[in-house]
């Protein structure tokens, strides 16, 4: 950000914008890590106060909408104060995605709650971490403009898939020994996809932090690994074909 | 101090021109620089005008950028103390040259003024007067001037069964197409618009920057404006000017969305000063 504007209240709505965007950031946060302590403790009530508190969110999308669209009639922005404003529009997007799939785990969380415990619920808490410094560090950076932190965020990506495609080898094998824990492992599954899902939108995030401030979108690629996709998992062959 | 050093390296200006010198420009300003009396208005300006396109001249209030337009058919020749070093080259040809004819100068390039001024006389003496100057005197070529200069300004539909009244009746943004139709009937090569649209309404306005829009690619217009989104939706290029120096100048689209110094930056965003 540079010096202020002639008109004051077009700094005024442009510093809303970005108040808003880093509520709905730290609530997404907030959301992510309850419903990974509901995961963990086995917390049904928790996980319900998750579910039910992602209506904020979307609330503040809403208002981030109509002030932008406003900012958009009204002033007419142009370079840096028109990235700022796409920028903010795409970023709470991303946010209420993330807050979405939190609201996911905690659904599942809930499910799981029915079942007795899964082993490698350990494994997926870690990952959480990992995703939950990301939202943290790419919202510091967005509200310090920060390109080069929104960097290291985005880095940290492949870090994410990685873990994911420890976990989902994991669970398969689990559920090849007991075929009693299929269900609660698919749930714990789809938990790790969607932090790992939340990842990729903080992975978003970082990438339009990076275009606002230098008014070019990243041309490298991604630090992708999520190798899952191609994953085929069979009883091998010499490990006692009991049939 | 970092402003002033930012100002003095015109950098980009010199890229763009390293990039875009050999599209056959129309005009070539060469380190121009001129005084009103003891007061520089103009400083080593160089910059090149492309063939058929639009473009822009933005700047706050006294940074020379009408100054610089009026040099371009040498309006500024009796202004008092006025010093000029420099070139101006019109197709290669010297503008300020001792045998440059003045009067055919300015035929080549024809000139819209902020306020409309239409001389008082009819819609079609208005529009044929480059002609009479000319002594043309052909009822033909005259009619048919008339109709083409009226058609290229969007004013032949609204004037054409008034064409023996006043063009003082006439709208103030029918005014201005009405000049516009005098600057082209002549035939110029280049258009230099001073403020075109600064005393009309919103809907002339546009009416005018549509008109821009199709008299681009057939001449070569250069636009003085105040109003940077009028710049911003009519011309290819757009040099931005301060304190009498060219800062920055590229295409349109880069200086409204990367502007490549602060100093643009901050007078586009509007958070000039």
């Amino acid at each position: 950000m540079t010096g202020e504007h002639i008109v004051k209240s077009y700094d005024t709505e442009l510093g809303r914008l970005a108040t808003i965007i880093s509520q709905m950031g730290g609530l997404a946060e907030a959301q992510l890590a309850n419903a990974i302590q509901a995961l963990v403790r086995r917390d049904s009530d928790l996980a319900g106060q998750v579910i039910r508190s992602d209506a904020q969110v979307d609330a503040l999308e809403v208002q981030v909408d109509q002030l932008a669209i406003k900012v958009l009639a009204l002033r007419q922005p142009v370079a840096s104060d028109l990235r700022d404003v796409v920028v903010a529009l795409r970023i709470s997007a991303d946010i209420e995605r993330m807050a979405d799939y939190a609201a996911n785990v905690a659904k599942r969380a809930i499910a799981m709650n029915a079942a007795p415990a899964v082993r490698p619920v350990n494994s997926v808490p870690r990952m959480g971490a990992l995703v939950l410094a990301m939202i943290k560090d790419v919202l510091d950076a967005y509200a310090a403009r920060d390109a080069d932190k929104a960097m290291q965020v985005w880095q940290r990506d492949g870090e994410v898939d990685e873990m994911y495609n420890s976990i989902f080898r994991e669970l398969l094998t689990y559920m090849m020994e007991d075929p009693r824990a299929i269900s609660s492992c698919t749930h714990l599954l789809f938990i790790a996809k969607n932090i790992e899902r939340i990842g990729d939108h903080a992975t978003n995030v970082a990438e339009l932090i990076h275009y606002a401030v230098h008014g070019q979108t990243l041309k490298e690629a991604r630090p992708k690994s999520d190798t899952t996709p191609f994953a085929v998992v069979a009883p091998e062959s010499g490990e006692g074909g009991s049939r | 101090m970092a402003a002033i050093a930012e100002m003095q390296s015109s950098a980009p200006a010199t890229e763009y021109h390293a990039k875009h010198g050999d599209q056959g420009p129309v005009i070539e300003v060469r380190d121009f620089n001129l005084w009103y009396g003891a007061a520089q208005a103009l400083h080593d300006i160089t910059m090149t005008i492309e063939r058929g396109l639009v473009t822009a001249l933005i700047g706050p209030s006294g940074c020379g950028k009408s100054t610089l337009l009026r040099c371009l058919n040498r309006m500024n020749d009796l202004v008092d103390g006025l010093t000029i070093r420099g070139t101006m080259l019109l197709e290669g040809q010297d503008i300020y040259d001792a045998r440059t004819d003045v009067i055919a100068l300015r035929k080549r390039m024809g000139m819209v003024f902020q306020k409309p001024n239409p001389f008082p006389m009819s819609i079609y003496e208005n529009v044929i007067y480059p002609l009479r100057v000319d002594g043309i005197r052909d009822r033909r070529i005259l009619d048919e001037t008339v109709e083409r200069a009226l058609r290229g300004a969007a004013l032949w539909e609204e004037a054409k069964d008034r064409l023996n009244e006043s063009a003082l009746g006439l709208s103030g943004g029918q005014q201005q197409r009405l000049c516009i139709a005098r600057a082209i009937a002549g035939d110029p090569e280049v258009l230099l618009m001073d403020e075109p649209c600064s005393a009309l309404d919103p809907i002339a306005t546009l009416k005018i920057e549509e008109l821009i829009d199709k008299l681009s690619g057939q001449y070569t217009i250069i636009i003085v404006t105040h109003n940077m989104q009028q710049a911003a939706r009519v011309s290819d290029n757009t040099a931005f000017m301060y304190l009498g120096r060219l800062i920055e100048y590229g295409e349109t689209e880069q200086v409204f969305t990367t502007p490549r110094l602060q100093r643009t930056l901050d007078y586009v965003t509007g958070r000039f000063g």
